[in-house]
């Protein structure tokens, strides 16, 4: 029976660097079988193996319908990133996974989709709004809000232009006071800020909120205001994994397993979890 | 009509087991300790003279630590090393219902949807032969979480001590029948076990308080004497929060510990438990209100292990003591 | 916090001599209230162990390491290990295996020691902390034997006098550097 902490071999097939500390990693299964059978949920998340340093937890950024392996996006911040800051394609990796609930996607058709995020945020958000675009006529409106401190933080920036080409799709990128460039042409101001600026609609809407918990904290109250109920407003949870399976005890917030029962939550959810994370 | 054997005959039989190759573990002297340990000669195995060993007997079990699979780095690729399955028969001789009442809490979580295989490999390859207690200390609470000194649960055969060397052995399962078919005497007495600490608080109280309470002074006061090292974890029968790292070339499982404070340090430097108070608050809402919640049991068998061997006396019950009085005081 | 008074057995008495050496506490910070008796241990099992051939030594304390389990309750209920991060704890890189191997538990407990040469007391926390019974106090009790045979140091006295873990003199023996 198989081991479920052994990892699958992953190749990698090309590194973007986006940030001086940010890379995306796209990676392909060595094992034929297991590249065509593999399935995950867009905002599910795996378990990546520098051997010889550790493993560490990254959402999958990719579209879940993309056929050619997965994509992650890291931070450089402690021992395993730095380890995989060094890996270059040809390199071998581990995964293990999908794991988490990922995204209700099938709860979201119809809706008009708000996504707002900071900084090293943008990939988990990322994995949903190309999802969205491949499945155009199941969504309605996108409207994505995207900041981070320094015009030199921002992530997946070629994608962004990319989306705000697509129909009805509204890109707002936005740099907090003091960190535009002089030929930057984006909003000046925190996401909250910028976004409550944009007076979006919040009809027949769900929105997914990523960020660092201060961006989050003062965007529910424009959320509030705009009239979207907290139910309909989704985050991505981080806390220290281990196991990813639910057996290590180190992952729960108050009665919850986040590997397990999460990483997805509504603020509603949210709100009824102790803080413990 | 009861089944008996002698305390030589049980040695005989334990030092049988170990000429066969089997690998026997049971309370042996140790560091002026009583401790379970790997038995390499049956005149050492004790049947008396103790309350609870120092340690508990999960180890066994989930051992403390444990390679997960072994890498090699070959230029740019790496070969997977799988590791050998456990086959090795163990039999856990002597240990405490309490000790044995946590094996079902881990089978549980080490099943929860994920199939944990070394673990059950290790699990279906071992027999416990459990031992009744004919007394017990300040620290034992086993009757107040629904167990007691001749509970079965997780045993494939209970030993209850009777006057003299003789010890009744009552066998649970079929694994269990098979370990002593032969090697028991037949009579008409019936041991009796011994009644067991009397309750020392109510363990729904706990659970209540736990669940609606997360913001109370009383997890700061009472984790002050706390030193945050893992003795509670590591000697706890249920405890059971792993590590992963990479070790020379191997990926290995080691025991952990919520009291730890790197337990959940992010690598950015936030940590959602920063202080020993929310460190303990973990520890009783894990085992007396997460867990119940969950999967419908206590995560703690009251072998008391805790306060034994905290070095500032604390372990769960003066806690769980302390929030009963809390949670039926007047509001 | 105000002046802060301590009962103390013994050993504390030398553990608050040692923190003002290391300048954690200030001189005159602590009012001490001695308690109890000295204990009049020796060092005959000391000797003991340390006549018997080095491999049967190396035996004895794999043995005792076997049963660790990397509880740090050792590290922390010892007054001289009180470093913010400690060195099992570093990750960039790894220094010392966190796993309870025998290699890492040898690593564990030899390093320990010695970064209490000529800093512990004696007062036996680390023994009475060990859930598995393992004899720290004989470790330290050589580690302190060698201090006090190669820099005639006493830990206890005058705070102001300096620690050799921390110092040097041209008087230090050098037969080791080659």
């Amino acid at each position: 029976m198989k081991n479920i902490y052994q990892p699958e071999l992953m190749d990698v097939a090309s590194v973007q660097r986006h940030t001086a500390d940010v890379k995306s990693v796209k990676v392909r299964f060595r094992d034929a079988d297991c590249a065509q059978q593999f399935q995950f949920r867009v905002g599910q998340f795996g378990i990546f193996s520098a051997f010889g340093y550790g493993e560490s937890v990254f959402n999958i950024c990719s579209s879940s319908t993309w056929n050619d392996g997965l994509e992650f996006c890291f931070r450089k911040t402690g021992r395993v990133t730095e380890a995989l800051w060094e890996i270059e394609e040809g390199d071998t990796i581990g995964f293990r996974g999908p794991y988490g609930n990922g995204y209700p996607v099938e709860a979201w058709k119809g809706k008009n989709l708000i996504f707002l995020g900071g900084g090293i945020a943008m990939p988990p958000i990322r994995c949903a709004i190309w999802y969205a675009l491949e499945n155009r006529a199941d969504y309605g409106d996108i409207t994505i809000v995207y900041g981070a401190r320094t015009v030199a933080d921002l992530v997946y920036v070629n994608e962004l232009d990319e989306w705000a080409k697509r129909e009805r799709v509204r890109v707002i990128r936005c740099v907090d006071p003091g960190g535009e460039t002089p030929d930057w042409t984006g909003e000046i101001g925190f996401v909250p800020t910028v976004f409550e600026r944009a007076q979006i609609a919040a009809t027949d809407s769900v929105a997914l909120v990523i960020g660092p918990p201060i961006m989050i904290k003062n965007t529910m109250p424009v959320l509030d205001r705009m009239g979207l109920p907290r139910a309909s407003v989704y985050t991505s949870l981080e806390n220290r994994m281990k196991c990813g399976v639910g057996k290590c005890g180190r992952c729960n917030c108050g009665p919850v397993y986040v590997c397990k029962e999460g990483p997805v939550f509504t603020m509603e959810e949210l709100a009824a979890l102790p803080q413990d994370y | 009509m009861s089944e008996f054997i002698t305390s030589d005959n049980l040695r005989q039989l334990a030092a049988e087991w170990i000429a066969q190759g089997i690998r026997v573990a049971g309370p042996q002297r140790a560091g002026g300790r009583v401790l379970y340990l790997p038995l390499n000669d049956a005149a050492n195995l004790l049947l008396d003279g103790f309350i609870h060993p120092a340690n508990s007997a999960k180890e066994f079990l989930l051992p403390k630590t444990e390679t997960l699979y072994g890498y090699r780095v070959e230029g740019h690729d790496i070969k997977l090393v799988e590791e050998a399955e456990a086959e090795t028969p163990q039999i856990l001789l002597a240990v405490r219902p309490c000790d044995v009442a946590a094996f079902p809490f881990l089978d549980h979580i080490f099943n929860w949807d994920y199939a944990d295989e070394p673990y059950n490999q290790r699990r279906r390859n071992t027999a416990i032969v459990a031992l009744s207690c004919s007394t017990h200390d300040a620290n034992c609470f086993c009757t107040s979480v629904g167990l007691g000194p001749a509970s079965e649960r997780g045993a494939d055969v209970l030993l209850v001590p009777l006057t003299g060397d003789t010890l009744e052995v009552q066998c649970v399962t079929e694994k269990g029948r098979s370990l002593f078919a032969g090697k028991t005497k037949s009579d008409n007495v019936a041991a009796m076990s011994a009644a067991g600490p009397a309750p020392r608080f109510a363990a729904e109280a706990v659970r209540k308080f736990s669940a609606a309470n997360f913001e109370h002074p009383l997890w700061a006061e009472h984790a002050l004497a706390c030193v945050g090292c893992g003795a509670c974890a590591h000697t706890c029968p249920t405890c059971h929060c792993f590590d992963i790292v990479d070790e020379h070339s191997a990926r290995v499982r080691n025991w952990d510990s919520c009291q730890f404070s790197l337990f959940t340090l992010h690598a950015i430097g936030h940590n959602p438990r920063p202080d020993q108070g929310s460190r303990q608050r973990q520890r009783i809402l894990h085992k007396f209100s997460i867990y119940p919640d969950k999967f419908g049991e206590i995560l703690c068998t009251g072998c008391g292990n805790c306060t034994r061997n905290c070095p500032a006396g604390l372990g769960v019950l003066p806690l769980l003591i302390a929030i009963e009085h809390e949670e039926h005081l007047p509001a | 916090m105000g002046r802060v008074a301590i009962l103390t057995k013994p050993m504390d008495a030398g553990a608050l001599v040692v923190l003002e050496r290391e300048s954690q506490i200030e001189s005159g910070a602590v009012k001490t209230i001695p308690i109890g008796e000295p204990s009049t241990g020796t060092f005959a099992d000391l000797d003991a162990l340390l006549a018997l051939p080095p491999d049967e030594r190396m035996a004895w304390w794999a043995g005792e390491f076997s049963r660790c389990t990397r509880c740090y309750a050792c590290r922390q209920v010892c007054p001289m290990c009180y470093c913010e991060r400690c060195v099992a704890d570093k990750n960039r890189p790894v220094v010392i295996d966190t796993s309870p191997t025998p290699v890492g538990n040898f690593a564990w407990h030899v390093t320990r020691a010695f970064h209490l040469a000529g800093r512990c007391v004696g007062c036996g926390a680390c023994n009475h902390a060990c859930p598995v019974g393992i004899d720290l106090r004989l470790l330290n009790m050589a580690v302190h034997r060698a201090v006090d045979q190669n820099f005639g140091f006493n830990v206890g006295a005058d705070p102001k006098t300096e620690s050799p873990i921390g110092s040097w003199a041209p008087a230090d023996h050098e037969e080791f550097i080659r």
